[in-house]
C-alpha cells in the first residue's frame, strides 16, 4: 500500500514538474493576398489595374515542425499534421509545447505529407480523408489546394484549381521549409499568395489535379512564398 | 489489503488476455509468405470485421443507396462481378475495368490493376468517389452512417466510440476485406498430401509450372507484380495500365497479375473482361500474344500447348476453386444486422 502512495506522488510530481517545464508558442499561418488585413477567402483582389481574382478553397498541410537553436535540432513536435484551412479560423493557430529552457533561432517544417504517411493506410484527424485532402482515384494526399475564379482563365466559369500533391518520384510535392526566426512566444508564418500566383501564368496554368510535373513547379513555387516573423 | 492487491492484479490479467484474445489475425497455410499487412501493429477486432462485412453490403455507400460493394464483388463469384466485362456502377453506368476477385488480400501490396492504391484501408475511397460506380463522397456517408439506427452503436462496439469518422468507417472495410482468406482449395489439399491430383490434372500441374508460374507463383499464384501479357490495346479504353500511376514508359501496358485462385468463379478475365472462358485464356496465351517494346520475356516464345494439354491444363487451374472461401458464411451478407 505504501508503495502504491508512493508511486502516485512521483507520478503526480512528474506531471507537474512537466507541466512547470513547458512554454507556449503560437504559431499562426497565415495565407495573404496583397494586404493581411483582408480575408483570403471570398474577397476579390486585383492582380493589376484589369484583373481580379477570387479564392474559394484555401487549404494546405503543415508537418514536421521542428524548432533549431544554433543549427542544431533542439524540438520536434510529435504527431506533426495540421491542416491549416482559410475556412477554419482555428485551424490557423498551431500551439507548441515546448520546454520553457528552450532557446531557438529558427523553425522547420513540411509544406505537404511525407511519403510513408502516404502509404500507412488510414488516418485520423487532420488526416482522415473526409478532410478533403486525399485524393480517391488513386492514393495520396492533396499538399495544397487552392480554388477560386479569376477573369484571367478561360475555362468555364473562369475558375482554377490546384490540387498539389505526389509521393512518388518523379513527382515529389512536398516541401521542407527553414527559416530563422526569433525567439518569442509567438512565430508568424506568412503564405503570400499573390507572390504565388504572378509567379506563374495562371491563363496557361490553371488546372492541376493530380501528381505530374506542373504540381511540382508550383509546389516548388509556393516554397518562395513563405516568410517567417 | 493483499487480498484486493491480489484481486487488481488478476482483474487486470484477465482483461489483458480478454484483449489479446480479441486481436486476430488471419489464419494461413504453413509455408505461404508472410502478409504484406502488419498485423502485428495492426490486429484485426471481431467486432471491426463484422461492422466492415456490414458496410460492404450496404448500399449506404452510394449516392442513392442503390449499390454496394457486393454489388460488383459478390462472394459466390470469388467477389467479382460474374458476366460483366466492365463493372456496372450506379444507375447502370458502365466502368472502363473488369471487377477483380478479391481475396488473400493481406498478402498484396498494391491494388487496382495499376496499382493505383497503396493500402487496403484506403481501398474504399475509389468505388465510393468514383461517379459511375457508387458516386458518393466519404463525407457524406459518414453523415449517413451517424444519422442511421443501426450503425452508431457498431462502430461503438468496434471502435469504443460511436462517433462515426472517415477513418474508422475505411478501416472497418479494410479489416473485413482482410479477412478474405482463400487457401482451401483441392490445390490446397494436394500440397498437404490429403488428397490427389488426377492424372490430368498432375499433368496441367506441370504444364502450369513450365509456362504460366513465373507469374501466376504458387501459392498466392501471383507474384504480385505487375506484367505486360500481350493482350492487345482496346483502342476505346485506351487503357495503358501502370504506367498511369508510375509514368514510367516500361510500365506501358502492364496490369497487376491477377491471382488464378478460384478463376473457374471469376469470368470474365483480363482488366477489361474481354475474354470470356478460360479457353479463350489459353487461347490468347498460344496463339494471341501481341508483342510490344515491354512484352514480357517469358512470353515471347509462343506458348506450344496440344488440344490435350490445353484439357489438361484447365483441369488443374479447377483444382483452384475453394467451395469453403465461396460459401463461408462469415463472408457472407450479414442478415442478422441488415435485416430488419
Ligand atoms: C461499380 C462496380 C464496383 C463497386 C460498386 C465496387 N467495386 Fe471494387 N472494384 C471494381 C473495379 C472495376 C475494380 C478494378 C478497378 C481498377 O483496377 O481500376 C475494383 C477493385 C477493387 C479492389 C482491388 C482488388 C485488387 O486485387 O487490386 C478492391 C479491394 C475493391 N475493389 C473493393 C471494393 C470495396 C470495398 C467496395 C465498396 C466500398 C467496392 N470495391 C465497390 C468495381 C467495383
Ligand atoms: C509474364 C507474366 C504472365 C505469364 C507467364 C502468364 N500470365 Fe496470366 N496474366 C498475367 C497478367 C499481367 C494478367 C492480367 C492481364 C490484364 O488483364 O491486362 C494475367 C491474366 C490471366 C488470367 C485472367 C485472370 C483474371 O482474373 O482475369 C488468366 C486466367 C491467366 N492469366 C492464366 C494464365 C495461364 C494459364 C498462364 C500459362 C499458360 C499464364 N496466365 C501465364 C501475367 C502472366
Amino acid at each position: 500500500m505504501r508503495i502504491l502512495i508512493c508511486l502516485l506522488l512521483l507520478l503526480l510530481s512528474e506531471v507537474s514538474l512537466v507541466a512547470q517545464q513547458e512554454k507556449l508558442v503560437q504559431l499562426k499561418i497565415i495565407p495573404f493576398f496583397s494586404t493581411t488585413s483582408a480575408s483570403i477567402l471570398d474577397t476579390t483582389f486585383q492582380l493589376n489595374t484589369s484583373d481580379s481574382i477570387r479564392f474559394e478553397t484555401v487549404k494546405f498541410y503543415v508537418s514536421a515542425i521542428e524548432l533549431f537553436s544554433h543549427s542544431q535540432k533542439a524540438w520536434k513536435e510529435k504527431n506533426s499534421f495540421h491542416l491549416i484551412d482559410a475556412a477554419q479560423q482555428k485551424s490557423n493557430t498551431i500551439l507548441l509545447n515546448i520546454p520553457k529552457t528552450l532557446d531557438f533561432d529558427s523553425i522547420r517544417f513540411n509544406i505537404g505529407i511525407d511519403s510513408s504517411t502516404n502509404s500507412a493506410g488510414v488516418l485520423g484527424g487532420d488526416l482522415d480523408p473526409t478532410k478533403g485532402m486525399y485524393w480517391t482515384w488513386q492514393s495520396g494526399y492533396i499538399n495544397v489546394k487552392l480554388e477560386g475564379t479569376s477573369n484571367l482563365v478561360h475555362s468555364p466559369n473562369h475558375a482554377f484549381e490546384f490540387h498539389l500533391g505526389g509521393y512518388m518520384a518523379p513527382f515529389e510535392t512536398i516541401r521542407n521549409i527553414s527559416r530563422p526566426c526569433a525567439d518569442s512566444n509567438e512565430i508568424k508564418v506568412y503564405v503570400d499568395l499573390k507572390q504565388f500566383i504572378t509567379a506563374f501564368n495562371l491563363q496557361e496554368t490553371h488546372h492541376v489535379m493530380s501528381p505530374n510535373a506542373d504540381a511540382v513547379k508550383l509546389s516548388e513555387l509556393l516554397t518562395h512564398c513563405i516568410s517567417v516573423k | 489489503m493483499k487480498q484486493s492487491i491480489a484481486l487488481l492484479v488478476l482483474v487486470s490479467i484477465i482483461t489483458l488476455a480478454f484483449k489479446a484474445s480479441d486481436n486476430k489475425s488471419i489464419t494461413f497455410p504453413k509455408g505461404w509468405p508472410k502478409p504484406n499487412y502488419d498485423f502485428s501493429k495492426k490486429p484485426l477486432k471481431s467486432a471491426t470485421i463484422e461492422l466492415g462485412r456490414a458496410l460492404f453490403y450496404d448500399p449506404i455507400l452510394s449516392r442513392n443507396n442503390t449499390i454496394s460493394c457486393a454489388s460488383c464483388h459478390s462472394p459466390y463469384n470469388a467477389f467479382t462481378h460474374v458476366d460483366h466485362a466492365l463493372s456496372h456502377g450506379i444507375e447502370d453506368k458502365i466502368g472502363t475495368r473488369n471487377s477483380p476477385a478479391l481475396m488473400n488480400l493481406a498478402w498484396n501490396k498494391l491494388f487496382m490493376w495499376d496499382g493505383a492504391v497503396n493500402n487496403i484501408e484506403v481501398q474504399a475511397l475509389a468505388p465510393m468517389h468514383n461517379s459511375v460506380e457508387m458516386d458518393e463522397t466519404i463525407e457524406h456517408v459518414v453523415t449517413k452512417l451517424q444519422a442511421s439506427t443501426i450503425y452508431p452503436s457498431l462502430f461503438r462496439k468496434a471502435f469504443g466510440d460511436s462517433i462515426i469518422t472517415g477513418e474508422h468507417t475505411l478501416k472497418a472495410i479494410g479489416q473485413f476485406m482482410l479477412t478474405l482468406v482463400s487457401a482451401n482449395a483441392k490445390y490446397d489439399s494436394v500440397m498437404r498430401h490429403q488428397s490427389k491430383f488426377t492424372m490430368q490434372e498432375e499433368n496441367g500441374y506441370r504444364l502450369f509450372k513450365t509456362h504460366c508460374s513465373s507469374c501466376h507463383t504458387e501459392p498466392l499464384f501471383t507474384n504480385l507484380s505487375f506484367e505486360n501479357n500481350g493482350l492487345p490495346v482496346d483502342t476505346n479504353l485506351n487503357d495503358y495500365g501502370r504506367i498511369r500511376i508510375s509514368h514510367q514508359a516500361n510500365d506501358s501496358l502492364k496490369f497487376k497479375v491477377p491471382t488464378l485462385r478460384n478463376i473457374e468463379f471469376s469470368y470474365p478475365y483480363m482488366h477489361d473482361g474481354r475474354l470470356k472462358t478460360l479457353s479463350a485464356v489459353l487461347k490468347h496465351y498460344t496463339s494471341g500474344i501481341q508483342n510490344s517494346n515491354t512484352l514480357s520475356p517469358t512470353l515471347q516464345h509462343p506458348i506450344v500447348l496440344t488440344a490435350n494439354e490445353k484439357i489438361d491444363l484447365t483441369a488443374f487451374l479447377l483444382t483452384l476453386s475453394d467451395k469453403s472461401f465461396l460459401f463461408n458464411p462469415h463472408f457472407a451478407y450479414p442478415k442478422h444486422i441488415l435485416l430488419p
